[in-house]
């Protein structure tokens, strides 16, 4: 008894330092982790120390290179690329989070109630299938041709589109979690079905979800750009990293920056999410623990 | 005797369509006294862990009562709806599993469990959920109660987290615990600890304990009385010095058999032949007899009734007659 208690502050000190235990298994989770906040904090800030506006057009500096003035050139309205882009960051990163948080919400309660009722499991599966039998990019544009374009349409769009995806890996771990003994430990202490879904079941089925969110994130902001490219993305004249590449590939050849810049910007993003998503796929990922 | 707290009558447990049922459970009658430390033994297959789930409502969607009536506080417990038959769970019956490592949720702290469930049944505020919990870790011998509160099941060890399924099981002054095989996963040493704890919770609490196990030799020395289960069936029940001291049934010396002493010097261990028929290899009559060293043209073709011994002591078994004859 009495080493048990001597153990204590080894147990808090194995605690504290979670965070750093975390980074040092993971490099790809930190570089990243570290791109994407810059990013983020870059979008934040970057509007207010830019001394243009986004939409302040000037014609006497079209088509300006990059320079000490115009860090990455102008377009052929004149305005700065550069504020543009990081105010576009503003539209692309809050589809990629409404997205993510439409098709959570979507998928988790899908997933948990066809995994958990089994005479709903068929009905709502199949649904799913046939959601994602669309292409995703088509459905998108459907329903923009449906609803008109805008931000809020597109969210929807994407949303709806990529939730069967997440709703099979809920369900996928709410089947096996619902034979763990926890659940039957808590049903024989008087909890209902709801209760064990939501206490019990979506906790534990989270991690792979997060993972699946990185890339949701990504793809998201990918959809974007693409839908802006072809004309049914949220509408110009507010910039977004899709309508600037738009607005930029008449002049691709005398004019590279305008679509260069967002162009680096998607990468970045994209790319930084995927590190994530994969770094913490390696951390969550049970069986690879304690193997580092 | 008072009125029981538990009664389980004729209680048969089938799995498969009625054309082709197999009795898992086949016609077991027992009872519980409020108060009183119970014991059901038999081997992996004989039933025992069935019956503690038909009685918390939780049997699997196969497997279904064909027959008999459970009765809680004079309750039949087939005919509540699921709403009260929630309410009852972790309330007045509360269950204890074999495998601690498995029965707790591990994404939340070990406290914040119990604090849920406290919430549920018994409507407390969290800070006075929170005191209580913490009074219940320090009753079930969890050292530095206050600190442990905050640990997730993967910080503890084996017994600490069945301390911590059996402060569940306490939270909300139960009337009836079943404890299944709640020793058999954790070492020897542990597993004295963890009887002596519940059967010292036991007398303190006055709750009724119905333990679970396959170790006749562990659970008789804490229960009043037993019951010892062969495949489905009753073989032998009574009081724990009287099954323990003069079994009647071959089963039960079977068993005693091949308890262990510290004093033993055996060159073998002795074992009762073969294993236990999986269900649908179960014979005809008794379902002992084939392995039983006594068995009788008559065990292979009908099942034995009960034979009384002596005042509640009870065995399944033809020799039973023979000796009466003799």
């Amino acid at each position: 008894m009495t080493d048990l208690t001597t153990s204590r502050p080894a147990i808090t000190a194995a605690r504290t330092s979670w965070l750093r235990k975390l980074a040092s298994a993971n490099k790809i989770l930190i570089i990243g982790g570290s791109v994407l906040t810059f990013i983020v904090l870059a979008a934040l800030i970057g509007p207010f120390i830019m001394p243009y506006g986004a939409e302040d057009t000037s014609l006497m500096d079209r088509f300006k290179a990059p320079s000490l003035t115009h860090l990455a050139g102008t377009d052929s309205f004149g305005r700065d690329v550069m504020t543009r882009v990081l105010e576009g960051a503003h539209v692309s990163l809050l589809i990629g989070l409404f997205v993510v948080i439409i098709t959570m919400v979507l998928g988790i309660i899908i997933g948990a109630i066809a995994g958990f009722f089994p005479k709903l499991d068929n009905i709502f599966m199949r649904v799913m299938d046939a959601g994602e039998a669309f292409p995703t990019l088509l459905l998108a544009i459907a329903l923009a041709a449906v609803l008109g374009p805008g931000v809020v349409n597109v969210v929807l769009a994407l949303g709806i589109a990529y939730a069967p995806r997440t709703a099979r890996i809920v369900r996928a771990s709410v089947l096996t979690l619902a034979q763990q003994q926890f659940v039957e430990a808590a049903r024989a202490s008087g909890a209902s079905n709801l209760r064990i879904i939501l206490y019990h079941l979506i906790p534990n089925a989270l991690a792979p979800v997060i993972v699946q969110m990185t890339f949701v994130f990504a793809d998201a902001v990918l959809a974007e750009a693409a839908l802006s490219f072809i004309g049914v993305g949220p509408p110009p004249p507010s910039p977004t990293w899709g309508n600037i590449i738009a607005d930029g590939r008449t002049y691709l050849y005398s004019a590279p920056w305008i679509t260069l810049f967002p162009g680096i910007a998607i990468f970045l993003t994209v790319m930084s999410l995927n590190l994530v998503g994969d770094g913490l796929r390696d951390q969550l990922d049970p069986r690879l623990k304690g193997l580092s | 005797m008072s009125k029981p707290l538990l009664e389980v009558r004729d209680l048969t447990i089938s799995i498969g369509s009625t054309a082709a049922k197999i009795d898992i459970v086949d016609g077991v009658s027992f009872s519980v006294q409020p108060n009183e430390p119970f014991g059901i033994v038999g081997e992996s297959g004989s039933g025992k862990s069935m019956i503690a789930l038909a009685i918390m409502g939780l049997l699997p969607k196969a497997l279904k009562i064909t027959s008999g009536t459970i009765l809680f506080d004079g309750k039949e417990i087939q005919s509540l709806s699921q709403r009260d038959m929630q309410r009852l769970r972790g309330k007045e019956l509360a269950m204890v599993f074999q495998e601690p490592s498995t029965a707790l949720n591990p994404v939340f702290t070990t406290g914040a469990q119990l604090v849920e469930v406290l919430r549920r049944h018994e409507g407390l505020s969290p800070k006075a959920a929170r005191a209580r919990v913490i009074e219940l870790f320090g009753q079930v011998g969890i050292p530095s109660p206050a600190d442990r509160f905050d640990d997730y099941p993967h910080q503890m060890s084996g017994g600490m987290r069945q301390r911590v399924m059996i402060a569940m099981a306490l939270c909300c002054n139960p009337r009836l615990i079943i404890a299944d095989e709640p020793t058999t996963a954790l070492d020897a040493t542990i597993q004295l600890q963890i009887m002596r704890l519940l059967a010292r919770l036991q007398k303190e609490t006055g709750v009724a304990v119905m333990f679970i196990s396959h170790d006749l030799a562990l659970v008789s020395n804490f229960v009043r009385r037993v019951q010892v289960m062969y495949a489905g069936r009753l073989a032998e029940c009574g009081t724990a010095e009287a099954v323990f001291s003069t079994p009647a049934h071959p089963y039960t010396e079977g068993l005693m058999r091949c308890a262990y002493g510290l004093e033993d010097r055996m060159e073998r261990l002795p074992t009762i032949e073969g294993q236990v028929p999986t269900p649908n290899r179960f014979p005809k009559g008794c379902r002992f007899s084939t392995r039983c060293a006594h068995v009788q043209e008559v065990c292979r073709h009908v099942p034995p009734p009960r034979y009384a011994l002596a005042a509640g002591h009870e065995s399944a078994c033809y020799r039973h007659i023979d000796f009466k004859t003799e």
